[in-house]
Parts: structure tokens; C-alpha cells; sequence
């Protein structure tokens, strides 16, 4: 017996390849921000994606804490607590990396597919 | 076939390829807890077992926070006035096996951690969420009387749940090695609940269990100067992480930087080294070497790593080289750029001592 596709065979192999190209895309595509900061303050918390660029300020515990995105990362330029470690940990850039400010109750987590690293250790 | 089936069954083949493209990510969550973040990652597990992991660890650590704290009120404080008395009382449960295991660790390491410095952390004003800024040290003949008073975890008497101090000078402060015994009792917990793939990352220091799904869980070790990677590596089932440095409670005075890893010898910040990183199968293990390997120094590391029977350190010194036994540096990837220099250090050889010897 001879095959010969049906009109409704070739419907189903090109919904079948309209399909596998927008999962392709859902799964690897570009498009929206791959990594996103979730800042967790005592007030709740907000989300920061990494593709916008700027200085973002933040209540916490103590005060006011400056976080800025660049270039896909994020890292604290002030907060009000002493030790400054916030400050000196410097960028956080991939998912699963996080930046805090523990006196002023302020945590940056990097939310996302595909970071390069489970945990940081220090 | 029919056509409806056969576009069904193409349908599903498409979705199942694309489906398998990618592996699914670790849920995750984090807490504050122990002065720090605490992060739990767990792979390929049902979301409802996920959401009561979660809510058991945060209860936990709560609980070792409150029970283990140095400096506020809670059974350690209780057991510190008590020990203060010099008279025999009954430690509470919670925090008797802590002396226990700090007894232990302290005879293993001969007495380079110690638990038994409390004074002296608070001293060096170390007992605060904020410690850091610019402030002076504390006075030298404040210092200086402190160890000559020779506090030790080793000066308590212990008869079964029976404790007291043979020296008032002692004040308990769990802080080198509490993390790792609450990373530890969080893996045991994960295991019981029946997690076979997760990792605890308390601030920092952490142990994994199982894998991330087809790949060993990814580790990358923070460059202790400057933000960014270090270096990086994948861990093994069971396996701790710990990495003591100068940089994570410390303040400056006149451009010299004071941090939290004091020498009990000196009663001072110890000196020449910056950070020293244990792998190990024993989190409160790798916690307390860690501290006593950083307090031993450039010349005193690797000989005590090798009485302890550690086979993976890296260590950073004060010049930004890097030092590992050849066990860590098969597995390290350096990932810093400019790769610091790093040099293999064999270590000495002696028998490995139990760190249960004696007690």
C-alpha cells in the first residue's frame, strides 16, 4: 500500500511544527527579562527585572537602601546599616545569586532559568 | 490511523521533545534566620512535600536561633549565667550536646576553636546584629587579662546532662560552629521527610543531598576581595561546604580591618590568611576546622588540616594567592580573571586524629 499524505496529515505536521517552534521559543527564546531581582523588604516584596537599567530605593528595617541595576546585574550603592557588607559583596548577575542587607531586613534574590550556580558559597 | 489521531499523536511527540529540552530548575526558597539567609533548594520534588520542607526547616531554624543565640535571652544565656556560678547544674537538653561536639572539635583542634571565648567576642564587640563601621578595638589590658584568664570549653566538668565551669572566665558562644550543626540537622530532616535532592545554604555555608536532577549540584565559591567568582565546583552527595574569611563581621580603625575569627591565643583577629574554604562530610565539622585552620595561619594550616584528616581546603592569603591540597585542586575550577596564582600543597603526613579521642 502506497502512503500519500492526506490534507490533514500535512495540517498535522505543520501544527506540529508551529507547535515545537513557539515551545522552542518559550523555552530559549530571548524576549523579556531573563533574570529578575526579588527584593524582599519588611514590607513586602517587589521585583526588579534586569533588563531596565537604574537606581532603585528601598525601605528597610533601618532606612532607605539604593540598589542599582546594570548591564543585567544588581548590587547595593548605600544602605543605612554600619557594616556596609551589602555594599562591599558588590553585583549579584545570575540566578540563584543573592545580595543582602541583613540590618535593614533587605534581600535581593536573582530569580531565573539557567544561572550557572546552585548556591554561592563564602 | 485517523487524521485527528495521528495530529494528536504528533501533537504529543512535539510537546514531549520540547518538553525534555531543558531540566527542570530547583524550587527555592529562603528565610532569615541565624543572623543570616538562609536558602533551601531541592530538586524533583512534589510541590506539596516541597512546601512542608520549607515550613519544617524555617520552624527549626527558629528554633536553634532562639536556643543557640549568644547574646539574648534563651537557654544559652541560661547556661551562661549558670556557668558563671561555678556550681554544678543541669544543662538544658538543647544545648548539651552542643558542649558536647564543642569539647570534642575544641580537643581536636587543639584548642585553636574554641567555643569557651564568648568574652572575648563580646569584647571585640562581635555580640551585635550591625558589629561593622569604624570603631576602635577594644583596650589592651582588657585584652590581655581575658587570656590570661585562659577561657576553654575544655574547662567545664561534665557528668551526663551535669555541667559546670572550672573557670568563670568561660562564656559559651556556638557561633563557629552552630551554622553547621543547623545545616547538618536540616539535611537529617530533609532525609526522614524522604528529600532525596536538595541543597541548605545558610549564609553562605552549605551541604547538599543527592544531585540537581542529571548534574551534581553547581557550587561557585565567592572571591573573598571584591565581589565575583572565585572559583567553582560541583558537590557530591552528603558533601559540606564551609569557608571561614576575614570578611564577613569585621570593623575598621585607621584603615586596619578587625574581623570576627579571634586566636584564643592572642585574644586578637587572626592574622595572614583571608578566607579558608573546607569540603567535608560533616557540617559542624567543616564549620570548626574551617574557623581553626584560618586561626592557624599561613604556616599552621596544612599541618593541622592533615592531623584532622581534611582532604580538601583551599586557602586564600593575605596576598590573593590561592593554597589547596591536591584533592581540592583536581576539582576546583578557577574561574577568577585574572586566575590568581595557586599553588598544590601536599599535605604533611600523619596519622589523622579522631576528634573523639579522649572524651
Amino acid at each position: 500500500m502506497r502512503l500519500r499524505p492526506t490534507p490533514a496529515d500535512l495540517l498535522a505536521f505543520a501544527a506540529a511544527a508551529a507547535l515545537l517552534a513557539a515551545l522552542h521559543l518559550h523555552a530559549w527564546g530571548g524576549g523579556g527579562p531573563v533574570v529578575t531581582a526579588r527584593v524582599e523588604t519588611p514590607a513586602g516584596t517587589r521585583l526588579l527585572p534586569l533588563d531596565r537599567p537604574g537606581t532603585y530605593r528601598v525601605r528597610g528595617a533601618l532606612g532607605e537602601s539604593v540598589l542599582e541595576v546594570r548591564d543585567g546585574a544588581v548590587r547595593f550603592v548605600d544602605s543605612p546599616c554600619r557594616s556596609k557588607i551589602c555594599v562591599r559583596s558588590g553585583w549579584a548577575r545570575g540566578a540563584g545569586e543573592l545580595v543582602a542587607c541583613l540590618p535593614n531586613g533587605i534581600v535581593v534574590t536573582l530569580t531565573g532559568p539557567g544561572g550557572e550556580y546552585d548556591a554561592i558559597n563564602f | 490511523m485517523s487524521p485527528a489521531r495521528r495530529l494528536c499523536a504528533l501533537l504529543a511527540a512535539a510537546a514531549l521533545l520540547a518538553g525534555c529540552a531543558r531540566e527542570p530548575e530547583a524550587r527555592r526558597y529562603s528565610f532569615l534566620a541565624m543572623g543570616t539567609v538562609v536558602e533551601l533548594s531541592l530538586h524533583g520534588v512534589p510541590e506539596a512535600l516541597a512546601e512542608r520542607a520549607h515550613r519544617a526547616l524555617e520552624a527549626d531554624f527558629a528554633y536553634m536561633e532562639a536556643t543557640w543565640h549568644a547574646w539574648r535571652p534563651g537557654a544559652l544565656g541560661r547556661v551562661n549565667t549558670l556557668l558563671a556560678t561555678g556550681h554544678w547544674f543541669s544543662a538544658a537538653p538543647s544545648v548539651l550536646p552542643l558542649i558536647v561536639e564543642g569539647r570534642a572539635l575544641a580537643r581536636a583542634t587543639g584548642g585553636l576553636f574554641d567555643p569557651g571565648i564568648g568574652r572575648l567576642v563580646a569584647l571585640w564587640g562581635f555580640h551585635g546584629d550591625d558589629p561593622g563601621g569604624e570603631r576602635p578595638p577594644p583596650p589592651e589590658e582588657e585584652i590581655a587579662k581575658l587570656v590570661a584568664a585562659r577561657p576553654s570549653i575544655l574547662d567545664l566538668e561534665v557528668e551526663g546532662i551535669r555541667v559546670r565551669s572550672r573557670n568563670p572566665a568561660v562564656r559559651l558562644d556556638f557561633g563557629a560552629f552552630a551554622k553547621g550543626l543547623a545545616v547538618d540537622r536540616a539535611v537529617e530532616r530533609l532525609r526522614r521527610m524522604g528529600v532525596a535532592n536538595a541543597l541548605v545554604n545558610a549564609g553562605g555555608d552549605l551541604r547538599v543531598l543527592g544531585r540537581h536532577g542529571e548534574r551534581p549540584w553547581r557550587i561557585g565559591i565567592r572571591a573573598p576581595r571584591g565581589g565575583g567568582i572565585l572559583a567553582a565546583l560541583e558537590a557530591a552527595d552528603g558533601e559540606a561546604i564551609f569557608t571561614s574569611g576575614d570578611y564577613e563581621r569585621y570593623f575598621t580603625w585607621r584603615s586596619r580591618r578587625y574581623h570576627h575569627i579571634l586566636d584564643p591565643r592572642t585574644g586578637r583577629p587572626a592574622r595572614g590568611l583571608v578566607s579558608v574554604t573546607v569540603v567535608h562530610d560533616d557540617g559542624s565539622e567543616a564549620d570548626a576546622y574551617a574557623t581553626a585552620l584560618f586561626v592557624a595561619g599561613p604556616r599552621g594550616w596544612a599541618a593541622l588540616a592533615a592531623r584532622l584528616g581534611l582532604r580538601q581546603v583551599l586557602v586564600v592569603d593575605e596576598q590573593g594567592r590561592l593554597h589547596a591540597t591536591p584533592e581540592m585542586a583536581r576539582r576546583l575550577r578557577i574561574v577568577a580573571r585574572p586566575a590568581p596564582p595557586l599553588e598544590v600543597v601536599e599535605l604533611p603526613a600523619t596519622g589523622a586524629r579522631n576528634r573523639g579521642e579522649g572524651e
